[in-house]
């Protein structure tokens, strides 16, 4: 399983970095293997990441980025034995021009007949989860309901899926056929996590945009 | 129940366990695994207004444990794990996770089985508790010490031998101050299938694996009862052949398995 956070800014606001390092801890409840990080910067999508779990990067150095979009995941690695170290399979996944990143919490069965069926390139990453990424960079803008479509493409009514993406333009999407996901709205914008946070609300489909 | 009850899982034989669970439907009432899921759920009502988590293994009792846990209001959990996982188990654990779920990584990896070699494949009792200890106990600990819970609950059962607490009781604080209470000790190996039957609960892939119920969740290395190092890594082998190939370079019994 995987933690997922984000946050989107309400007419371009910064996230309270309080409240999105909170965010961030509590994804990382659920994922101790590797971390991802990545937020709009000048109207391209900057990715950091880094192996363990995200609550420990958050306790030594790691400063959140300062941005009005931002997207993070903790990964538990369960593709194959010792994924957990491979820095190549950490999410958000980016697509091949950086266009959209994905932050996914689920299993895909056979992500290769997928590819198949949906005439996809090949995997770069051995994660899963790149198989989602694809059919949504394959059906943009970003929409919730193409992100659905996506999540069942992949077996989303079979086992229970999670997944956040977010586009350079400036849009979040946001879906969940069972796995936990929830929204808070503040005064500065939305914050998404994979725990609750205060007065959450649970997202089955959501869209937000800069 | 009118069929022979299964004994102690170290006992047992997996097939028995398996022949209990395609059967159970056609001897086990429903009422009585209903009324003991109502009962335990009272009991653990009391605890109403207390920080109280549970202990999630993704095994069989933590399944059974997790339904009488939610029915109860009680949600959070924590999932203890170390680096030396089964990638099928955490998939399946990622599909089936509580919703409260927490996982703890406790950080033992192939690296630090080279440094306890001893700790491969437990040879007795001693070296199984042990993998408890610094896995579960320990990740539970971190856990309950974070959430800054007033207890923790356990499906520890008095039929697998379990300590539950002094002369059989069904509460106790152990020597780091985590008091841990095990809401199904009295419950026998049919009533735990039995809950995860009639409540539509999975049953973790290390069941169907070799000597499954026996050996039930765990580390890899933390396999149990194997008649000897060459039988455990045949066993891995057999469930993950990667895992294998992985310590083969620093464990000769690995490299011996995979060249045949």
């Amino acid at each position: 399983m995987c933690g997922i956070f984000g946050f989107i800014g309400e007419w371009g606001q910064l996230p309270d970095p309080d409240l999105l390092r909170v965010a961030a801890r509590e994804a990382s409840s659920r994922g101790p293997h590797a971390w991802g990080v990545v937020s709009l910067q000048g109207g391209a999508l900057e990715w950091t990441k880094g192996r363990g779990p995200l609550g420990k990067a958050l306790e030594r150095e790691l400063q959140l980025p300062e941005s009005s979009l931002v997207l993070g995941h903790a990964r538990l690695a369960t593709t194959r034995y010792g994924a957990a170290q491979d820095l190549l399979q950490v999410q958000p996944l980016l697509d091949l021009d950086e266009t959209v990143a994905l932050a996914h919490n689920g299993t895909i069965k056979d992500p290769e007949t997928i590819r198949y069926f949906h005439d996809l390139p090949p995997a770069r990453t051995g994660n899963d989860s790149e198989v989602l990424l694809q059919l949504l960079a394959a059906d943009l803008p970003l929409r919730p309901e193409a992100l659905m479509k996506a999540l069942y493409a992949v077996g989303g009514d079979v086992v229970a899926h999670a997944a956040v993406a977010i586009s350079r333009d400036g849009a979040m999407v946001a879906a969940s056929t069972g796995q936990p996901l929830y929204r808070v709205r503040r005064p500065e914008g939305s914050y998404i996590c994979s725990r609750p946070l205060g007065y959450a609300t649970r997202v089955e489909t959501w869209a937000g945009r800069l | 129940m009118t069929r022979a009850a299964l004994g102690r899982k170290q006992r047992a034989n997996t097939e028995d366990f398996w022949e209990t669970w395609r059967t159970l439907p056609e001897w086990y009432e429903r009422s009585r695994i209903e009324a003991l899921v109502d009962q335990a759920v009272a009991e653990l009502r009391s605890w109403s207004g207390k920080r109280v988590a549970y202990a999630w293994s993704g095994g069989k009792d933590s399944q059974a444990l997790r339904l009488v846990a939610e029915r109860a209001g009680i949600t959070e959990c924590v999932l203890a794990i170390s680096e030396l996982e089964y990638p099928e188990f955490l998939a399946w654990a990622t599909d089936n996770m509580p919703e409260g779920l927490t996982v703890v990584n406790t950080g033992q990896d192939l690296g630090w089985l080279i440094k306890n070699r001893d700790m491969l494949f437990p040879k007795d009792a001693n070296i199984a508790s042990r993998w408890f200890h610094v896995i579960n106990h320990a990740g539970q600990r971190t856990y309950y010490r974070a959430k800054k819970l007033d207890a923790l609950l356990m499906g520890r059962r008095h039929a697998d031998g379990n300590y539950t607490g002094p002369g059989g009781t069904t509460t106790y604080k152990d020597r780091e101050g985590t008091l841990r209470v095990s809401p199904i000790a009295e419950w026998t190996h049919e009533d735990v299938l039995a809950a995860l039957r009639y409540f539509d609960l999975e049953l973790a892939p290390c069941y169907g694996w070799p000597r499954g119920f026996r050996v039930g969740t765990g580390s890899w290395p933390a396999r149990q009862w194997c008649r000897d190092e060459a039988h455990g890594w045949q066993e891995v082998h057999a469930i993950d052949a990667d895992i294998v190939r992985a310590a083969a370079p620093y464990f000769p019994g690995a490299a011996r398995e995979l060249e045949g």
